[in-house]
Formats: structure tokens, C-alpha cells, sequence
């Protein structure tokens, strides 16, 4: 799988804790278009894995249950390689962009 | 989950979700949809609750959806192209099970059409297209002599005539003769007939090949006194001699002589050259006799020859051309108007069957292209009430090609099931035909499931997917947006009504249906002409013993008296009424036709060419009775008849009338040639015609002589019972042989079996391209139905309006019956058109009725109109029920 930023950015956000695909959205301030086929082609890849939220917490929050994805092994060893190459990549989470019209970025 | 009603902005994004959820892989639709409606629901709910829900968050929220369509586009074009496949194939599945009717309809109707034409084409390529089992098959070839007088009849060649073609032909390199024969073999536990040929020099070369085991004849095997040595075919090898190899070197009893086995000969060789009955089993030499070597009038052989390298067919015709010449200008009185024709070896074996096979392949051509017509209809209408999902997702951008594929895999799966279907119904149906073929077709034991026919029945599978796949592919996956989605909701059909190629495709289904109906009633009423046809005779409750009773009643006046007493001793048996004696038997395979010239005294003498030609026979007194033969005039033969007795004949109807016209030709003398003898006898009696070998042939005219003044010694029993003739054989056959232990018998039968054996061939044809017509009628009722009611449906709303309006439920009917005439009206026109020139095919076959039999006509049109107008009242029942109320909501 090709080191992208986007992609590297996607696991940095999954990494520090964003789970669900628009708090990833959220934090990396990627475009659902692009966060999507992200997160597909890292849990094809088997970097991440995605659950379904239980199910009292949906039903508490009068929702559906939501999918929330987890890093696995073969995605922190990944992230390693791909955090020696974008230096700022864990910057670039930390200062999450919370409620801001997200704009297409890297 | 809850619905608490939302802004129109979340409506709106629930459903842009579900629309481009279409796009996605089905296998992964759901819990796609389900990850984006739990995101989006639950960022709703969380600005509702910090109550920070303003225009702007709503624009954000409506953008983070419209993503969702590239990752359902993206999702889509991610699956590589395998997985592609076996998704389309999965998706095509699940469709199939959703809308089972239609693709099970599908499935069926290409079983049918498959099974019937690989069935078919597999019996034409084990008869027709293989090549035969012998060292370069094309080059072996059959020669006949043929006669100026009688042309395209191929007759079989005088022995004179065979050894000045050996002499004199360069272009082939053996030319070799082959008679049939039949031993009586006493080797077993009682006497047997082993059927045989007799061969020239050069036999096995001319066909090359060689034995299995031992060895082939040597070159002074043909000459007297060595001549005794025998090959045994494998079949009888087997079957007689339990497959011992070491028969070989052996001798066995034929004919009261010795002979030694020298070989066996491979299974595959089934040199069958006559249209006789059961296997040839066993080959031996034959010695031309000194007396046959100058007969050059009459023929009796079969000559097969071998092309020489480097020949050409025509050179070698030239070259026969030359050789007819020169006999003719040599023997003037013999071979004048006498020429030689090459007939390949394989045309020849299939000569009889060629024909009904090349109509069977018509006819079964016809069933398929009604079968890939119906199919394709049927996959049409599936796809017209897809096109709303097609619609959506071109629009959505998935490419034309991309939709094609799935198309096409869809229907793949319905060629692929009735494929297997279709195989199973062509092994079956291979073994019936090879059950209903006439019995002397050479390789039939052939026929079955070759890797030739599997590949054969490949391609076609390939082909149907393909060509019903692809033109409902090709026609929705270019959908018209506009046109489908104006349809709101998706529940209406597009308008299928005013598509053409459907239309086209049942009206073209009903006219190649009539086509072939029209081929079977034609069959039928032939058949049923000529099983009524009067032969002359009655055949129930005869048994028919033919026997070649020549080696141990050598005298005339002794078979004479055999037959007397072998009859007297016949006619005790108990439920026999009358047993009697003919030498020329009718429907019997072996028929001992001898023809004579005709000359009747006081009318002046033609010269020998020019001699009216009879039949002559000859019989005991009780075959005439036996058989129930019509006395005319005169009276039979009796007693007085005897060897010492005034010399009388009987005549026929059909010679009465040609040589006597109204008069009565009781009392006039004839003179006959029996036995190379002229014979001058007085006409007593005139009997009823009566037909040999076929029903449809005309009775010719024939003479009969008493047994008693001939003393002839091929002859076959006629007995009439009041039992059932076969019950009667064995007791017939210990009666006879209690007088000769030795006699074999060459053929024994019922008379009626004989009848029936000599209709085989139209029985077979009848039977084949009726049972097609049936299918080809059944689809395209299918094809009609299935139109009708696609029409019905998609006209739905109209009706309920109409209803609505005030309109009876028979109104509703007479809609859609009128729609459904408007396609099955022209059909039968083009249908009654197409017969015209496509019956011409059957004009050989056809008896007793003009091709254009307007009986025929008219019931293949009422058949057609019942079965038409069944499959259109269907739907238009179905129509008129519809209650206005529920179709007009549902819109």
C-alpha cells in the first residue's frame, strides 16, 4: 500500500483516538469522499479493524449503532514508516478542527 | 432506532444514501448504509442537542453526504475483476431467486430448445460427419453401374462387368467385390444363419484395414480349393465364440464344409454395403464360378474401390467414363446406356438417412432459434423491470460496458442452468431417436455423449448466453433517463408495449412454430394415408420363416415334396387355419425378386430389350389363403397343379390390367423365364395386387408358378393363426425340422413386425418433428403469455381508469385479447407464407396428400388459434380482475 498523506493521516487520527468516520473527518479535515475509501482500503489491508458500537449505547442515543475503527498491529508498524516521513503528521491531528466547514486539504 | 421527524435537510440525506446505496456491492450494501445513517443521525442529534443546528452546520452535514457517492462509487470499482465476476454472478443469482418465475421459465425453455438440437446433432455427427474408421475414408468409394433408362437409380454390378473394371481401372488401387451370404452353421446347439460376405481380392485393402487378430486373406485363398478360410466380425466373435482368441486357427462348420478362422476383424469395422438385415458376422473368399464369370445382365454385386494416390475424384469419374465406354461398344446387348458412378463410401452408408437427418436438423435448427427468441424475450421483460435500478445507476456513472457484463453474467446463469438441464435432456433424447431409428442405420451404436457433442452443445450454451444476454444487455444498458425515472417510484415497467424487437421476436415465434406444425400434420396425415393403404393381403396373424432350402434337397422334385410335407406337418399345428409357400414374400428384407420377360401368345413377340418385364413368383396352393390374397377371377392353385400336371400361372391384378386391359386373360398362354428357362404355362386365375417392401409403392405386375412344377428352394412359410404369430415360431421350426435337422432359418417374423419395420423411417421423422412442432408450439404460447402479460401490467393504470370510468371487466379482456390477436394475426400470416416454400423439403416424404393439404392447413390454424388465444385470455383474465382502486393507489 502506497505511503499517501491522506492515508497516513487517516491512521494518525484512527491512532489518537477518533473512531468513527466523521470525528476522523472531524480532526483530519478530509473530505468524506476521500476518509471513506481511506478506511475501506486500510481495513482491506487489514491495518484497521471496524466493529459496530454496542448496542445500548446506540438505543441510549436513540440512533443506529455506529461502525467505529481500531488500529491494528500491521497499521502502527505502518504508521512508524509513514510518521518517519510526514514529520508534522501527529501535529496535524492533535489540533482537531472541531465544527469547522471542512475544506480539502493535502 | 427512533424517528423522531427531522428537517428536510436529513430527509434529504437519508435518502441521496439510499439511492447511491444502489451502487454499492450488494454483499456489502447493507452495513455500508447502515455506517452512513448511524453517522449522519448521530451528528444530527449531537447539534440538536448542543442546539447549535444552524443553516451552516446543515450545509456541512449535506456535504459530508454527498461523499458518500464516490465511496459507493469507489467501493464499486475497488473489486477487481475476478471479484467483479463472481459478484455479478452472485448478484445474478440472488435476481434469479427474486424473480424465480421468469428465469426458471428462461431456464426451461433453453433446456428444451438444447436438448432437442444437441440431441440431433448428435446423431448426425456419429452418422454423418464422423469419418469412418479406416484408413483415409475419403479416399474409398463405392462404384454402381447406372442405366440411361433409369436415371439417378444405382444398381448393383454383374460379375462380368467387376472383373473387366478390375482389368482395366488405373485410378484405383483395389477394386474389389463383396456379396452377401448366409451360412448355416452347425457348430452350435442348433443350426444358425451367420450372415456373411463374401469378398474379392483387394477387400480389406480397398477399405484398409486389417485384422485385430490374425490375419487378412492371402492372395491364393481366392482360388478353388483353398477358398475354405474365414474372418470373423468382432460382434459375432464375441457373441458366438465368447471373444477367444484362440478361435483363430480353428475350424468351424458353414455349410456343412470346414472352415478355418484366420482372423478377427476390429469392432469399429462395419462394412455394411446392402440395406440387409442384422450384422454381417463373418467374411470369407469368394471364388468367382466359371458360369458367373460371363454374366454381364444381371448385377448382384457390391464393388468398393480405393482411390489411388494423387487422384482426383473426377479423374477417376473420367476414367469410368472411358471404361462404360469401351463395355458398351464391346457388349452392345448388355451394356449399351450403361455407365459406372463413384459413390463415396460414406455417402453411400448414409445414403438412407441422410435425408430425415438433414429435416431433423432443419427442424431442430427452427426449435432453437424459437428457443433463443423466447429467451430473449423473457430476459427482455426481466430487464424492462430493471431499468429503473439500471437507470439509477448509470446515472450514478457506472459505465456502459460495466452494466452490459452484469448483464449478461445474469443471464450466463440462466444459460448455464439450462445448459445442464439441456444435457441431460440430450442424452435422453439421443438414446430415443437411436430406439425409434430405422434398424439398419450403420454406426448407430455410436451414437452418445462424444466430446464432439459436448463441444458442440459448448458452443451453443455460449452462444445463448451471448445472444439472449446481450441484446436485452445492449438495449437497457442504455437506458433513457428521462424517460424512466418520468415513471415515478419505479413500479411501472417502461413502456415494453411499444418495443418492437419483443414484438417482432413471439410473432416470429409463432410463424417458425407454424412452420414446423405444418411439417408434423403434413407427417401425420401422410402417415395415417398410408397405414389405411390395402397391401392386398391382411397381415394380422401371419408368421413369416424364410429358408434357403438348397444344400440337402437337392433336386427340384425333392424340395418340391420337402415343402409339401414340411406343410402338411405345419397345417396340423393346432391354431393354425392355413400355411402355404412363396418364394418372393412381401416386406421381407431378403426379398427374392425374380423378374422375368413376359410374352403372351397370339400378341406379337418384341425383341429382348424390349420385353414387358414381371415379377415371377412362385407358391404352394396355401399361400394364398394364408395370406388372405383376393382370388379375382379363375381360381388358385391346387392339386391338379402337380409337377406331372399341365404347367398353369396366376397373375395380378396389376398385370392383368397392364397386358389384357378389359379382357380376361384366363385361358391365354404365356411364356415366362424361370430359372434361365422359358416356360410356357396357361393363365388360371387372376389374384388381388399385392405390395412389396413399402406401403407407398404401387403394385407391379407379377406372375406366380406352382411350387410344385418349380421346385425352387429359397421359399418362406406363411402361416395364419388365430394366436399370436410369435408364440407360434418354435413350434413351427421343430415341425419343419423334423424333417431337415439342419435347415437354418434365415429370418423369422410376424408379418405385421415386417410392415411395421418398412414405416421405421417415417415413423422416426414423424414422431421427431412432431415432438419438435410440440415444443416449438409450447414456446411459443410461453413467448405469447409472457408478452401478454408484461402488456397487462404495464397497462395497469389505463385499466384502472378505464374501470374507474365505468368499463365492464369484459371490456378489460377484449383490451388485451385484441392486443394479443394483433401479434398472433400476423404470425399465422407469415407463418402459412414460410410453410409454403419450407414443406417443399418434405416433398419425398409426403403420401397420398398435396403439400398444400388444406385439411392440414386448417386444423394447424385452429391448433395454433386455440393455443394462441389460451395464452392470450391468461392475462386478459388476469386483467379484468384487477380492482380499480388498488392499481390506482399503487400508482
Amino acid at each position: 500500500m502506497n505511503i499517501t498523506y491522506p492515508t497516513a493521516l487517516v491512521l494518525e487520527a484512527i491512532a489518537s483516538g477518533s473512531h468513527h468516520g466523521f470525528d476522523i473527518m472531524d480532526v483530519t479535515g478530509l473530505p468524506s469522499g476521500s476518509v471513506y475509501p481511506i478506511l475501506r482500503r486500510l481495513e482491506h489491508e487489514c491495518f484497521v479493524r471496524a466493529r459496530w458500537e454496542k448496542h445500548e449505547i446506540a438505543q441510549r442515543e436513540g440512533r443506529p449503532p455506529r461502525r467505529y475503527y481500531e488500529i491494528e498491529r500491521a497499521g502502527s508498524a505502518w504508521l512508524q514508516t509513514a510518521r518517519r516521513r510526514f514529520r508534522l503528521l501527529a501535529e496535524a491531528v492533535a489540533r482537531p478542527r472541531r465544527l469547522k466547514p471542512a475544506r480539502a486539504e493535502g | 432506532m427512533s424517528e423522531r421527524p427531522g428537517g428536510v435537510v436529513l430527509r434529504a440525506c437519508l435518502a441521496l444514501l439510499r439511492a447511491a446505496s444502489r451502487l454499492v456491492p450488494a454483499h456489502q450494501r447493507e452495513r455500508w448504509l447502515g455506517e452512513w445513517e448511524a453517522e449522519v443521525l448521530h451528528r444530527w442529534r449531537w447539534l440538536e442537542g448542543r442546539r447549535s443546528l444552524g443553516p451552516r452546520e446543515q450545509v456541512d452535514l449535506a456535504r459530508r453526504v454527498m461523499g458518500a457517492l464516490p465511496d459507493a462509487v469507489w467501493l464499486r470499482r475497488q473489486l477487481t475483476a475476478d471479484a467483479e465476476l463472481i459478484h455479478d454472478l452472485r448478484h445474478g443469482f440472488r435476481v434469479l431467486k427474486r424473480d424465480g418465475g421468469g428465469a426458471l421459465a428462461a431456464a426451461t425453455v433453453l433446456a428444451l430448445g438444447l436438448g432437442a438440437s444437441t440431441a440431433v446433432f448428435g446423431v448426425v455427427d456419429a452418422l454423418l460427419l464422423r469419418p469412418l474408421p479406416y484408413r483415409e475414408p475419403d479416399r474409398i468409394v463405392t462404384l454402381w453401374q447406372t442405366h440411361a433408362k433409369r436415371p439417378g437409380q444405382l444398381d448393383d454390378v454383374s460379375p462380368a462387368n467387376f472383373l473387366d473394371w478390375r482389368e482395366r481401372l488405373r485410378a484405383f488401387e483395389h477394386v474389389a467385390a463383396a456379396n452377401p451370404y448366409a451360412y448355416d452353421y452347425t457348430g452350435g446347439a442348433e443350426p444358425e444363419v451367420f450372415f456373411a460376405i463374401r469378398v474379392s481380392e483387394g477387400f480389406l485393402e480397398a477399405l484398409g484395414a486389417t485384422p485385430m487378430l490374425g490375419r487378412g486373406f492371402l492372395p491364393e485363398e481366392y482360388r478353388a480349393g483353398r477358398e475354405n478360410v474365414a474372418l470373423l466380425a468382432h460382434g459375432l466373435w464375441r457373441r458366438r465364440f465368447g471373444s477367444d482368441p484362440g478361435v483363430v486357427g480353428r475350424t468351424i462348420p458353414l455349410d456343412g464344409t470346414a472352415f478355418t478362422v484366420v482372423g478377427v476383424l476390429p469392432a469399429d469395422f462395419e462394412p455394411r454395403l446392402l440395406p440387409t438385415a442384422g450384422e454381417r458376422g463373418i467374411f470369407t473368399p469368394h471364388v468367382v464360378e466359371e458360369h458367373n464369370k460371363k454374366v454381364r445382365g444381371t448385377g448382384w454385386w457390391n464393388v468398393v474401390a480405393r482411390l489411388g494416390q494423387d487422384v482426383t475424384p473426377p479423374q477417376a469419374q473420367q476414367e469410368l467414363d472411358v471404361v462404360a465406354a469401351e463395355l458398351a461398344r464391346e457388349h452392345p446387348r448388355t451394356n449399351s446406356g450403361s455407365g459406372i458412378r463413384a459413390v463415396p463410401l460414406a455417402e453411400h452408408l448414409t445414403a438412407g438417412v441422410r435425408g430425415p437427418l438433414l429435416l431433423l436438423l432443419g427442424a431442430v435448427g427452427l426449435v432453437l432459434l424459437i428457443t433463443w427468441s423466447n429467451v430473449a424475450g423473457l430476459l427482455l421483460a426481466r430487464g424492462a423491470a430493471r431499468e429503473g435500478e439500471l437507470v439509477v445507476r448509470a446515472s450514478l456513472g457506472a459505465s456502459r460496458g460495466r452494466l452490459v457484463r452484469q448483464l449478461v453474467a445474469e443471464n450466463g446463469l440462466v444459460a448455464v442452468a439450462g445448459c445442464g438441464l439441456g444435457m441431460a435432456l440430450a442424452s435422453w433424447g439421443m438414446d430415443v431417436i437411436v430406439a425409434l431409428s430405422p434398424v439398419d442405420v450403420p454406426r448407430l451404436s455410436q451414437v452418445g455423449m462424444s466430446s464432439r457433442v459436448l463441444a458442440f452443445a459448448g458452443v451453443l450454451a455460449l452462444v445463448s448466453a451471448l445472444a439472449c444476454g446481450i441484446a436485452p444487455a445492449l438495449r437497457f444498458s442504455r437506458p433513457r433517463p428521462f424517460a424512466s425515472l418520468k415513471q415515478a417510484g419505479g413500479t411501472a415497467a417502461p413502456a415494453l408495449s411499444r418495443e418492437p424487437l419483443r414484438r417482432g421476436l413471439v410473432v416470429a415465434e409463432l410463424a417458425l412454430s407454424l412452420v414446423l406444425l405444418v411439417g408434423a400434420g403434413l407427417l401425420v396425415r401422410s402417415f395415417t394415408r398410408l397405414v389405411a393403404v390395402d397391401p392386398g393381403f391382411r397381415a394380422e396373424g401371419v408368421l413369416a420363416l424364410q429358408v434357403f432350402a438348397w444344400d440337402r434337397q437337392q433336386t427340384p422334385a425333392a424340395r418340391a415334396r420337402f415343402f409339401e410335407e414340411t406343410l402338411a406337418r405345419l397345417a396340423e399345428l393346432p391354431g393354425v387355419g392355413a400355411a402355404g409357400a412363396v418364394s418372393r414374400m412381401p416386406f421381407i428384407e431378403a426379398n427374392i425378386g425374380i423378374r422375368s420377360t413376359l410374352q403372351i401368345e397370339g400378341v406379337p413377340e418384341l425383341p429382348p430389350e424390349q420385353a414387358p418385364r414381371v415379377f415371377l413368383s412362385t407358391a404352394t396352393p396355401g399361400y394364398f389363403p394364408a395370406m388372405k390374397i383376393r382370388l379375382v377371377a379363375g381360381r388358385l392353385f391346387d392339386a391338379r397343379d402337380a409337377a406331372a400336371g399341365r404347367t398353369v400361372a396366376l397373375v395380378n391384378e396389376a398385370l392383368a390390367r397392364a397386358h389384357w386391359a378389359d379382357q380376361s386373360p384366363l385361358g391365354s398362354q404365356v411364356i415366362l423365364r424361370f430359372e434361365g428357362k422359358p416356360i410356357r404355362a396357361e393363365v388360371v386365375g387372376v389374384v388381388a395386387s399385392v405390395r412389396h417392401e413399402r406401403l407407398e409403392r404401387a403394385p407391379e405386375p407379377e406372375a406366380f408358378l406352382p411350387h410344385a412344377q418349380t421346385g425352387f428352394g429359397s421359399m418362406t412359410y406363411v402361416l395364419r393363426t388365430s394366436a399370436d404369430p410369435a408364440s407360434l415360431t418354435e413350434a413351427a421350426k421343430q415341425r419343419i425340422r423334423s424333417l431337415d435337422p439342419l435347415l437354418a432359418f434365415y429370418r423369422t417374423a410376424s408379418l405385421r413386425e415386417l410392415v411395421s419395420k418398412s414405416l421405421a423411417e417415417r415413423r422416426f421423422l414423424l414422431v421427431l418433428i412432431s415432438s419438435f412442432a410440440a415444443i416449438a408450439v409450447l414456446l411459443a404460447a410461453v413467448g405469447l403469455y409472457g408478452l401478454l402479460s408484461v402488456l397487462a401490467i404495464e397497462r395497469r393504470r389505463e385499466m384502472g381508469v378505464r374501470m374507474a370510468l365505468g368499463a365492464g371487466a369484459s371490456d378489460i379482456v377484449r383490451l388485451v385479447l385484441e392486443q394479443g390477436l394483433g401479434l398472433v394475426a400476423p404470425g399465422l400470416a407469415l407463418g402459412f407464407a414460410a410453410a409454403l416454400f419450407a414443406t417443399r423439403a418434405l416433398a419425398g416424404v409426403i403420401y397420398g396428400i398435396s403439400l398444400v393439404d388444406p385439411l392440414t392447413l386448417a386444423l394447424v390454424a385452429a391448433l395454433i388459434g386455440f393455443v394462441s388465444l389460451t395464452a392470450c385470455y391468461l392475462p386478459a383474465r388476469r386483467a379484468g380482475r384487477v380492482d380499480p382502486c388498488v392499481t390506482l393507489r399503487s400508482e
